[in-house]
């Protein structure tokens, strides 16, 4: 039996070596917190991916999203595609956001909101971190926390934007517990006082400015474009949170325009490059498989351009009759020409394909035409960023408009009856760009704009001789800076056409007002689902402007 | 052909219209890029043309090792070392020429398609060791005993590379420096995965006729969270050969032992499950992915098994097994909230629940000094169902495009059921008042000559949609009034499927089949006569179902065959949108035809219940040859011959994988038929010998 012995301890001995720590393995292919956030360099970098992360939740990342259907809901884009959930957000009448358990659209749905929130939560990780180590300097650390302030508030505003509620989620939470929902209007006010936090924070110590390079790809900021740059989204946010009419001129437009006008004074364009993770990924779609198929221009607010009577032949026509017609346009950013092969050559001006060019949009080669909803389809496709499609997305894009800050202002000089104001910045786009009479001197919000037969904007009339809404009328000035406002920013933000049109009552009766927190999130929480939207339910918008509901101009 | 990517090549082929010839050149001699006529993009491009352009080369290299030392000091005691090496390397490439022709247009002066380049290698390294001892003792004549200990190490590593380019510069080089630079993408990932398990078990048979066995055993996985590293599972069984009982008196039986079990075991997840992640994205951008959980445990495979094996006269053997699994501790992704910024945690969250039923029998048809043949038969049935889940009901699915919502996880479920919806048969289906007005020659519903339920309007019959021009009309119901169409829907087409709809006019999502069969069955023939030996093997799967979404997608383009009227009468012949699209109840501009969405229906899910001639093997012993070695040849043919009435390539159809974090994971359970690369009939000639 001794000779077993040596042996037996052998074995147990090895064993027990064998075991201590060798069960514990690293994950060399993931990182962690403690690797990511190990170095003060890091922790920076981190931060400053933030906004990044806002930009992949919004523009960037995935066509499966909230901006694919806000396009296609505030009728910006038209689609007869089921992907993405096309066709079923920009049917005609409006169908409900269902929100239940593998109902369609639900990806897109949740995907803003995940990315959303994750970009704030990264943005309170990197202020924790802050706390217990420092970059190199204070200047350096107040830049950091400023910027993660400015990503939490814009973040939170976009939520606010889109979602009814959502979690406000600071450092100071338990990381892994679960935040309770806040109604909009505290995620919106949150987001706002963030957004001043970070002007404050970066006003107390500018020393280390200018922002990265890489922060806001292609921008380094100094703190003037800073704070113009967040001022200017502080006026989006207000102005476009509102749910309706009401709500809108509810807003406090006095602080609206003191943002608006200390806001960007140029189109803030981000260096875009999908390799390094700046992308707008709608034109993969919008230019892909065959033209027309996944993106036409909405035939409904492009007529509001035609000169040639082809709006009223269209408005009276049999909705289900209605084919796409000849705009016949003033408007500069129209192409010109009395005929579609007059219009489909309009493509030697200066700049065309670019966001600096014209025609806007172009009458595409009637044979890629497609069918789809008769209320929206058209001849007409954004063309803008096609150099910035060919380019392989690569190349500034502008995701805040000067135009958009500028007109929010003119809105809100309208509102409080400053017209010379507003006029003077209609005009900044409608006569200089568009080559459209001027407004300065209107002084009311019905009178018709000047134009007469050929104005631009033609809006569908209630009281048409031919029947309500079978005809049009010059629109008034109100629908001039309308009219502007989605000429100059059709596809450069986040739902550009969508939260200004659910502002103005401008959105098919029935369309949702909001989402509802996705299922997957009140899943977790363990929270009942619920919908939004439908014609009479709640959520829904009611019967839109110009006609815009059953019985209307459809 | 070359799978170019598992299956592109048999998509493509699919879109292509019957009347087309894919081989015909243009006068350069080239084969034509796009013989479809229709729009719908590069996807509709030939086959051929594609794989007669692409370059690919995939090499795997394999070494495989072993060592044995053995030692046995005395007849009662053994030990034994084992030490194996399993070295797998493979690298594959794929290239597409500068000047690679597809359907893309060719603005000027961008060049054209620049090609690509694909480069990857996939290495695979496992080394175990393991130190065995065994004990025996008799106690006697009739009471025997053996005893083992073991130890087990083991470690596998991992590690792919991927790395890719287009837009070439310089045509015939295949560098990847020869690709634009930011065209290029590189990917890797690494793992190690270690293991140690220490077995103690022993063994008794009494008079060779009561047997126990018993083992215990502690595993130790780096997969397990910190918490939780080690485990312990145990197994115990019986067995009892009645037949050798002295008081057994039939002679006919000449084996009869009831044997039964009890065993635990347990499951692994996956290699990240237990480690909080952050991903690096494009631009090195890092985001939040999975929350740690230190507590993870193994699954934990509970098992009781009872069986019967029986044989008569030496020659008859049936053999008859049931067992009861329990799998406690699934390890699912699960979501967590928003607010934490990340997506998921791994947790224990469910418990499956597996039955199982084998029965097998032997038969020796003819034993003969230089003939015999034996066959055999095998039959197995399982059903999997989950009995837990500590999270709310989810969907998961495959990878494939339209099936990642296609199962779902919730108590009570059969593991395996599809979902997706259906168009209705019968007239309880409607909803009241309108499964009155239903199924009578004049009822306002009836059923149409494929056996669907369709509107036709008081007084109408379904064959008179052309003799009545009626296929144009329809029951409009702006107000969704569910008085005026069953559920409210807006807009009834004459003559159109009809989708079951809940009371909100919403497609129903209803279970459609299961991916897993009722049943399986398998037939061995076994013969030999002198040298030459014969084996064949037919095997059956039967009662499942696949998501045929070839045929499924072919609808909407109309390339499907049952598209074609030709050959219809006045009567049943149909329009094009029966065939398409879903109506604008559902927010699209079809009429509510079989294609409905892109998601599995009750048009596009199908039987795909099969036999196959599975292997059929020929060889002849053929002995010495001058004098040296023992020859024998073979030619084995497998998949030779296929019964089924599913209309796809192959309906044993599935894949393995899921990137999906909470995806099947499983063949069996992913039956999408995908235009995945179907099984190939396969002949092997082999020669062997020994020396």
């Amino acid at each position: 039996m001794s000779k077993f012995r040596p042996l037996a301890a052998s074995v147990i001995a090895f064993g027990l070596i064998a075991c201590k720590d060798t069960l514990q393995v690293a994950n060399q292919t993931d990182p962690d917190r403690t690797r990511a956030l190990g170095r003060p360099s890091d922790v920076e970098s981190f931060i400053g991916s933030t906004y990044a992360q806002i930009q992949n939740a919004t523009l960037g990342g995935s066509n499966d999203d909230l901006q694919t259907q806000l396009q296609v809901m505030g009728m910006e884009n038209t689609s007869a595609l089921a992907n993405f959930a096309m066709g079923p957000r920009g049917a005609i009448p409006r169908t409900p956001i269902e929100n239940t358990r593998n109902s369609t659209g639900g990806d897109g749905d949740y995907r803003d909101f995940v990315v959303l929130e994750r970009a704030a939560r990264m943005a309170t990780i990197g202020i924790a971190r802050l706390k217990v180590l420092t970059l190199g300097s204070p200047a350096q650390d107040a830049r950091a926390r400023s910027f993660a302030r400015f990503s939490q508030g814009v973040a939170f505003g976009n939520l606010a934007l889109a979602y009814d509620s959502a979690a406000v989620v600071s450092e100071n939470d338990d990381p892994q517990s679960i935040v309770p929902l806040s109604d909009y209007t505290a995620v919106m006010d949150a987001g706002l006082a963030l957004l001043d936090s970070a002007i404050a924070i970066a006003r107390a110590n500018p020393g280390a400015f200018p922002l990265p390079v890489t922060w806001i790809s292609g921008q380094a900021l100094d703190t003037t474009g800073y704070f113009r740059f967040i001022r200017s989204y502080k006026a989006r946010f207000r102005a476009s949170v509102a749910r309706t009419p009401t709500e809108r001129a509810a807003a406090d437009w006095n602080t609206i325009i003191a943002d608006a006008n200390a806001g960007i004074t140029a189109d803030f364009n981000i260096a875009m490059n999908p390799t390094a993770g700046w992308d707008v990924i709608w034109p993969v779609q919008a230019f892909a498989t065959g033209p027309a198929n996944w993106h036409q221009m909405s035939q409904f607010w492009m007529g509001m351009a035609d000169g040639s009577g082809g709006y009223d032949g269209w408005l009276a026509t049999t909705p289900a009759n209605r084919t796409p017609f000849l705009v016949v346009s003033a408007d500069k950013r129209f192409p010109q020409g009395a005929s579609r092969n007059a219009q489909i050559g309009d493509t030697l001006r200066s700049g065309y394909r670019t966001f600096s060019g014209l025609p806007y949009v172009r009458n595409r080669q009637a044979g890629e035409d497609q069918p789809g909803q008769p209320l929206q389809i058209s001849m007409y496709d954004f063309y803008r960023s096609r150099s910035f499609f060919t380019a392989g997305r690569i190349g500034n894009y502008p995701i805040m408009t000067r135009a958009e800050i500028r007109l929010l202002a003119a809105e809100g000089y309208i509102r409080t009856g400053n017209f010379a104001a507003a006029t003077a910045r209609i005009d900044s786009s409608r006569a200089n760009i568009g080559g459209l009479p001027q407004v300065a001197g209107m002084a009311d919000t019905v009178s018709a704009i000047p134009g007469a037969g050929s104005c631009v904007p033609r809006v569908p009339d209630a009281l048409a001789a031919a029947g309500p809404y079978k005809g049009s009328k010059c629109g008034t000035l109100w629908d001039a800076l309308k009219w502007e406002y989605r000429m100059e920013t059709m596809y450069t933000g986040y739902g550009m056409w969508y939260f200004a049109g659910r502002g103005w009552g401008d959105l098919p009766e029935g369309t949702a007002l909001y989402w509802p927190v996705p299922y997957q999130e009140m899943d977790t929480r363990r929270e009942p689902f619920y919908p939004a939207g439908g014609r009479n339910r709640p959520g829904g918008a009611p019967a839109g402007n110009y006609g815009l509901f059953s019985g209307g101009v459809y | 052909m070359n799978q170019e990517e598992g299956g592109n090549a048999f998509f493509r082929l699919t879109r292509v219209p019957a009347i087309v010839n894919i081989l015909k050149t243009d006068t350069l001699g080239r084969l034509y890029i796009r013989p479809n006529l229709q729009g719908g993009g590069s996807q509709n491009q030939n086959p051929l043309s594609t794989l007669y352009q692409t370059m690919r080369q995939d090499v795997t290299n394999r070494f495989i090792g072993g060592l044995t030392a053995t030692y046995s000091p005395a007849n009662w005691f053994n030990l034994e070392g084992n030490f194996s090496y399993d070295l797998r390397r493979g690298a594959g490439v794929q290239f597409n020429d500068k000047g690679f022709r597809t359907t893309a247009a060719i603005p000027t002066g961008l060049g054209g398609n620049l090609g690509s380049i694909q480069r990857g290698t996939a290495n695979r390294e496992a080394v175990n060791g393991s130190v065995n001892a065994a004990f025996r003792h008799d106690f006697g004549p009739d009471l025997r005993s053996r005893y083992s200990l073991r130890y087990l190490f083991e470690q596998r590593d991992y590690d792919t590379l991927y790395s890719a380019g287009s837009q070439l510069s310089v045509k015939g080089v295949t560098d990847l420096g020869n690709t634009l630079q930011s065209t290029r993408d590189t990917r890797s990932n690494v793992t190690r995965i270690r293991q140690i398990g220490v077995f103690a078990g022993t063994g008794l048979e009494y008079k060779e006729r009561y047997i126990i066995d018993a083992l215990i055993r502690r595993d130790g996985s780096s997969l397990f969270g910190p918490a939780n590293r080690w485990a312990t599972f145990g197994r115990a069984s019986a067995a009892w050969r009645v037949a050798q009982e002295p008081w057994w008196k039939l002679p006919q039986v000449s084996e009869l032992k009831l044997h039964g079990s009890y065993g635990t075991a347990g499951g692994s997840p996956r290699f990240d499950a237990q480690y909080e992640t952050f991903s690096v994205g494009t631009g090195g951008i890092l985001t939040l992915v999975t929350l740690g959980n230190r507590n993870l445990r193994p699954e934990l495979h509970k098992e009781t098994e009872v069986g019967a094996d029986l044989e008569l006269w030496n020659r008859y053997a049936v053999n008859v097994t049931y067992s009861h699994a329990l799998i406690q501790d699934q390890i699912l992704p699960v979501p967590v909230c928003a607010c934490t910024g990340f997506q998921r945690q791994w947790r224990n969250a469910g418990t499956l629940t597996n039955k199982t039923l084998e029965l097998s029998l032997n038969i020796p048809m003819m034993q003969r000094r230089e003939f015999q043949w034996t066959t055999r038969v095998i039959y197995d049935r399982n059903r999997s169902v989950i009995t837990q889940l500590n999270v709310p009901p989810f969907f998961f699915g495959a990878d494939l495009q339209a099936t990642g919502n296609i199962f779902q996880a919730k108590v009570g479920e059969r593991l395996g059921t599809f979902y997706g919806h259906r168009f209705i048969t019968n007239c309880a289906e409607l909803p009241a008042p309108f499964s009155a007005d239903c199924g009578g020659p004049t009822s306002s519903f009836q059923r149409n000559d494929e056996g669907f339920l369709v509107w036709v309007g008081k007084g109408n019959n379904p064959k008179m949609g052309i003799t009545d021009n009626l296929w144009e009309t329809s029951l409009q119901n702006p107000g969704k009034d569910p008085t005026i169409a069953p559920w409210g829907v807006s807009v009834l087409n004459w003559g159109m499927p009809i989708l079951l709809r809940d009371m909100t006019g919403a497609a129903r999502n209803v279970a459609l089949g299961n991916a897993l069969p009722d049943f399986r069955f398998a037939i061995t023939q076994d013969l030999h006569y002198r040298r030459l030996s014969v084996y064949a093997l037919l095997d059956a799967a039967v009662g499942q179902h696949v998501w045929n979404q070839g045929f499924h997608w072919a609808h909407l383009d109309f390339l499907s065959h049952d598209v074609d009227q030709v050959g219809k009468s006045v009567e049943t012949a149909k329009p094009i949108g029966y065939y398409w699209r879903t109506s604008p109840q559902d927010g699209f501009t079809g009429l509510g035809g079989f294609y409905d969405q892109l998601a599995p229906n009750s048009f596009t899910v199908e039987d795909a219940s099969y036999a196959k001639l599975r292997e059929l093997l020929v060889s002849y012993h053929v002995g010495p040859i001058g004098r040296t070695g023992d020859w024998e040849i073979s030619l084995v043919g497998r998949n030779l011959w296929t019964i089924t009435g599913y209309r796809g390539f192959d309906p044993e159809v599935g894949i393995s994988g899921s990137t999906q974090l909470n995806g099947a994971g499983s063949a069996a359970i992913n039956a999408v038929d995908a235009f995945t690369f179907p099984n190939l009939r396969t002949f092997t000639i082999g020669l062997s010998s020994t020396f």
